[in-house]
């Protein structure tokens, strides 16, 4: 009989501890979504006062936390790479800025300092190929013969007769970090910025705070902007003062003037390419 | 068969309780986790891997390396090569590609140590023969914080500070100190067994001073030099300070944050010296248009705080005010465009006033730029507290011109007297460019 009454008064007591967190839990996320909309409306208010028009597709994605990632490049997989395209027997010369050059009979590839890489190659039976399921499955054959196992973003443009692959690291794209491969008649080129090595930060690492309102007001305080039409999180491969490639967190932002990179540690904008 | 009441009651009971209980847990863990970030959890705990992994994906994201970023490079490199050797030197890419491939391979090496004992030059010299991964770096390091670098930990308590290491085949490990000082002990493996990828590493053919028979046998270079056959050639260089519009402009703004302060501090031109000076309660920061930055705490407490006394644990504050060093260099560098990085040369205790004294100099292409001009930052340290920091911050920009260096083989034959070390910097010229050149260095001072 003792004991029924004990578990009447536990199960009270949990049912009571639970409620709590539920309603706190519950009430966190209640507020989030208010905060969320209202700093969407002040957004809109803010820039729509400085004559400037949010796009139709723009929306404010959730603030994330992405740390600063050091790269290194690794020659020995820009070597499996350029002997997986162009052959074993490829022929390797090295210049005094480290700069690697890698020629075969089926073309060359040279991969400069900063680990960028421009050449041209023509695979065995080499057939142009049309549509942009096609490029995509010539593409995804050469990735596979140099050696590149990561899962590979591509993105077809058949009036160029490009494709252009590119991979996440943390769960976002890295803007710049991508390859270009344009088919012609009789080759493939193939150009961009491919760090080899698996990106790292340290015990100490930096991490930042990616908020994307910050990131527009930012733009906005620098810039002469007339609509802002997308924002996209991710990563950008830069060189730094310290001589180190580095990819830096922040947000490309799609506007009427051109694409921008928001630096969200550093809360400094910088024009760059739409890649 | 019919289930007693009260039976069929206590069992319902037990359900739900253990029900609530269950959800109890499931509810704290949403409600703590959910306001957990990066910035709260220790990113090598467990549970930071743990949160990395859910948050980011083990596959196509980052890795978390145990070592910190190092804030020196070795400067020559070499690796056994079945029957020669391969090597770099001054080739910031090679050596960082060398890093790349084997420097797990020396971390570990270095982990294996248990006792370290001075070692003879006859001996060392005979374990040259049985190289098989060597470095040299231009900096004078505490062997644990070169340890930590490569993403080892050191285990032996000797500490002494080293500028080379060479591991043997057979797994031996010998450490080349600031001078004459010698260091060996066991490393526990045997790098004969190891899969040296030494064809993929970018190196050419080189050989140590001491195993290259006449006209070297009486050379007075330390015996580890490493001769190449290839001549080095590296462009000129051209110096400016860096410019900083102390009105309004975004560099300014970097450096400032560098150093803690807010872009609106309160600041002043101080006539006599012709800098701008930014005043914080217990700090100032001089900006010079010649590009000296001059940061001083009145007090202690008016300095930064580069790390907590209990993050220390049992490691040495030297390697947290290194690393606290190179980030606030990091920021201030990013001010200004340059061809130039920087490099970790040596540290000092002044005893009297309990200041730990850290000097940076600037390196061009992994070539460290000499002269005054040369030393980018003196930072001091009281403890765990920043307080003093005179930066010279330059631009480099390297020329079109390039200048063939005498080779390593002549100059070291054409060293007599004292045994020194054989290295190359960047000199300033009459012109007030910069040139490379070879140079000795007896005992830490060049000659």
């Amino acid at each position: 009989m003792q004991w029924s009454r004990v578990k009447s008064i536990l199960i009270v007591i949990l049912l009571v501890a639970n409620g709590f967190l539920a309603f706190n839990i519950a009430g966190k996320y209640v507020s989030r979504y208010y905060r969320e909309t209202e700093t969407a409306h002040n957004m809109t208010v803010i820039l729509t006062a400085r004559g400037i028009e949010p796009g139709r597709a723009l929306t404010l994605p959730e603030a994330h936390s992405l740390p600063v990632l050091q790269i290194d490049r690794s020659r020995p997989d820009e070597d499996t790479f350029s002997t997986g395209l162009l052959g074993e027997d490829a022929e390797r010369t090295e210049t005094p800025d480290g700069a690697v050059t890698y020629t075969g009979a089926a073309g060359s590839l040279t991969w400069s300092g900063g680990g960028s890489v421009a050449g041209a190659v023509t695979p065995v039976g080499y057939k142009r190929p049309s549509g942009a399921r096609a490029m995509e499955e010539a593409v995804q054959k050469l990735l596979s013969d140099a050696g590149v196992t990561n899962p590979v973003e591509l993105a077809a443009d058949e009036t160029a007769s490009m494709v252009t692959a590119g991979f996440q690291t943390a769960g976002v794209p890295v803007f710049n970090r991508k390859l270009t491969f344009g088919f012609s008649d009789t080759r493939v080129t193939l150009t961009g910025w491919w760090t080899f090595g698996v990106p790292y930060t340290t015990r100490s690492g930096v991490y930042a705070a990616c908020e994307a309102s910050d990131a527009v007001f930012t733009l906005i305080s620098r810039e002469t902007v007339g609509r802002i039409d997308r924002l996209e999180e991710g990563f950008l491969l830069t060189e730094n003062g310290g001589g180190r490639v580095q990819m830096t967190p922040g947000w490309r932002i799609e506007t009427d003037i051109g694409c921008f990179f928001v630096d969200s540690l550093k809360k400094s904008s910088m024009a760059i390419e739409n890649y | 068969m019919k289930i007693p009441k009260n039976q069929l009651k206590n069992t319902t009971k037990n359900l739900i309780l253990l029900s609530l209980f269950l959800l109890l847990i499931v509810l704290t863990a949403i409600s703590w986790l959910g306001d957990l970030s990066l910035d709260a959890i220790p990113a090598d705990s467990w549970l930071g891997r743990t949160y990395i992994d859910l948050s980011f994906g083990a596959s196509g994201g980052f890795e978390l390396r145990s070592g910190e970023i190092p804030a020196a490079y070795p400067v020559e490199c070499a690796v056994w090569d079945d029957a020669s050797l391969r090597g770099a030197q001054y080739n910031e890419v090679a050596v960082k590609s060398f890093l790349s491939d084997y420097g797990q391979t020396v971390a570990s090496a270095l982990a294996g140590v248990r006792r370290l004992e001075e070692g003879s030059e006859t001996d060392f010299r005979a374990a040259l023969s049985d190289a098989a991964l060597y470095l040299r770096y231009d900096s004078v390091l505490p062997l644990s914080l070169l340890t930590n670098w490569m993403g080892g930990t050191l285990s032996v308590s000797d500490d002494p500070a080293v500028t080379a290491l060479l591991l043997t085949r057979s797994g031996e490990l010998w450490l080349r100190g600031d001078g004459a000082a010698l260091w060996t002990g066991t490393t526990g493996q045997k790098l004969a067994d190891v899969q040296f990828r030494a064809q993929a590493f970018s190196g050419y053919a080189c050989r140590f001073a001491a195993l290259s028979g006449t006209p070297y046998d009486g050379a007075a270079v330390h015996p580890e030099t490493l001769l190449f056959d290839d001549t080095l050639s590296l462009p000129t260089l051209t110096s400016t300070a860096a410019q900083f519009d102390t009105e309004s402009a975004a560099s300014l703004q970097q450096l400032l944050q560098a150093f803690g302060y807010e872009p609106h501090v309160r600041n002043y031109d101080d006539g006599d010296s012709g800098k701008r000076v930014f005043v914080e309660s217990q700090s100032t920061l001089r900006v010079g248009e010649d590009g000296t930055v001059v940061f001083r705490a009145n007090t202690v407490e008016g300095g930064l705080e580069a790390y907590l006394e209990s993050e220390l644990g049992g490691e040495q504050p030297l390697a947290f005010q290194i690393d606290y060093a190179r980030r606030l260099l990091d920021t201030a560098a990013q001010a200004f465009s340059s061809d130039a990085s920087f490099y970790f040369v040596y540290a000092e205790d002044d005893r009297t006033s309990g200041v730990t004294r850290l000097l940076f100099r600037y390196a061009v292409g992994g070539v460290p730029v000499m002269d005054a001009d040369g030393v980018m930052a003196v930072i001091e340290f009281r403890d765990n507290m920043f307080v003093s920091a005179a930066l010279n911050l330059r631009s480099f920009t390297q020329g079109e011109v390039t200048a063939g260096l005498l080779p390593s083989g002549q100059a070291a034959s054409a060293a007599v007297g004292e045994t020194r070390g054989l290295h190359v910097g960047y000199f300033v010229r009459e012109d007030g460019a910069y040139a490379a050149r070879r140079y000795y260095l007896i005992d830490g001072k060049e000659s």
